[in-house]
């Protein structure tokens, strides 16, 4: 018994690849959940210091004009996340506007609600002042990460394992304010899980760039269940 | 008499319909979750943006011609040789992966498994390895396809 002489093709193997690669974009193209061929930078707005008080005081008060969401410059990030900070006018956002009407007039209890037009980014000291507010923190990372350490008192909702840990949602209120972070500025996770809650009607989704390697750093309040 | 053993037409039959279905399972996980998969290639940070998605459409297709193939017997040499090479990709991928702290989801069979990296895939995937170098170097033409029509 011999070993097979026979030469490999690389005529074939060139046509394989061809035809394989082809019939995946083919099929990519007409199944209605096919993504794109390029996918799309995640893109999330940076709320600036000043716009970020005026939201926690008009939160106090129960007025709050989310159009007043300005001064944006981009800032590219290595790992494919496009921080954008918008320099716009302040235009009168009717949706919201519409919608703030309606929460005040059906449940006046609700009147807190700022209802984004998309999850905002927010950086560490904004971080630790929701925190002390008493805004419910997520942990989007895995599980073993979170039980390793994790802000203190955040709710463990990973990404990667959504489906397992959704039921947490139902004690949270869409209409309250929620911070995500993963494990600091080089992951995604919290801008994903940030996309689908925002998604799932959560109108106030704040993404905390830094995450827990920024909140360590800082000593603030953590918890080590594993210890 | 290592050879005589490894070139046992039955042996290689076992090897062929092995590596061809756990490959056509890894692509059918795949494909039925692009959004998925193109999240998981991301997640190893190897690639530009603009590559990752086409990468998470047309890869699963490969396996899944390469491993429908195989399973035929149709030009096993040179799907074993498309299915080494994309295992040596993948080795390479979990290495930096590991090399650079990433603890990520290995991407393997889509997200079904929801494994990470690590040594345990490397083994696996170099188990894989030496099973399609086996179909390359000895071929396994019995109960192919075309064997069948010929006769």
């Amino acid at each position: 018994m011999r070993a097979d002489k026979s030469i490999l093709s690389y005529k074939k193997i060139i046509g394989i690849l061809i035809t394989s690669s082809l019939l995946g974009i083919l099929v990519n193209y007409f199944n209605p959940e096919g993504i794109p061929l390029v996918r799309e930078k995640l893109e999330l707005s940076w709320a600036s210091d000043s716009l970020f008080n005026e939201i926690i005081q008009d939160s106090s008060t129960g007025v709050v004009d989310t159009t007043k969401l300005i001064l944006e410059k981009s800032i590219n990030t290595n790992d494919g996340i496009e921080i954008i900070k918008k320099e716009t006018e302040k235009k009168p956002d009717d949706k919201i506007v519409q919608q703030k009407d309606q929460i005040t007039e059906n449940n006046p209890k609700e009147t807190e609600v700022i209802a984004f037009t998309e999850p905002k980014a927010i950086k560490l000291d904004q971080a630790y002042v929701l925190f002390n507010k008493g805004v419910t923190f997520i942990d989007a990372r895995d599980e073993n990460d979170y039980l390793a350490g994790h802000i203190k008192n955040s709710v463990n909702i990973p990404f990667d394992d959504f489906d397992n840990h959704k039921q947490k949602l139902d004690k949270l209120s869409t209409n309250k304010p929620l911070v995500l972070y993963c494990a600091g500025t080089d992951c995604d996770l919290s801008v994903l899980l940030g996309n689908l809650l925002f998604e799932m009607g959560y109108k106030q989704v704040y993404v905390f760039f830094g995450g827990w390697v920024d909140w360590v750093n800082a000593n603030y309040p953590v918890e080590y269940p594993s210890k | 008499m290592l050879k005589k053993i490894l070139n046992n037409k039955y042996l290689l039959l076992i090897i062929r319909l092995f590596l061809g279905f756990v490959f056509v399972y890894a692509a059918v996980t795949k494909i039925s979750e692009p959004e998925g998969f193109s999240q998981a290639i991301y997640n190893y940070k190897l690639l530009p943006i603009f590559l990752v998605n086409i990468l998470a459409i047309i890869l699963p297709w490969i396996e899944l011609t390469a491993g429908v193939l195989l399973i035929f017997g149709i030009s096993v040499k040179e799907n074993s040789a498309i299915l080494n090479g994309l295992l040596i990709i993948f080795i390479i991928a979990i290495v930096i992966s590991l090399f650079r702290g990433l603890d990520i989801n290995c991407g393997c069979f889509g997200t079904v498994d929801g494994s990470k990296v690590g040594l345990i895939k490397i083994l696996e995937n170099i188990g894989l390895l030496i099973l399609g170098y086996l179909l390359i170097k000895f071929d396994s033409k019995f109960l192919s396809l075309l064997s069948y029509t010929k006769n």
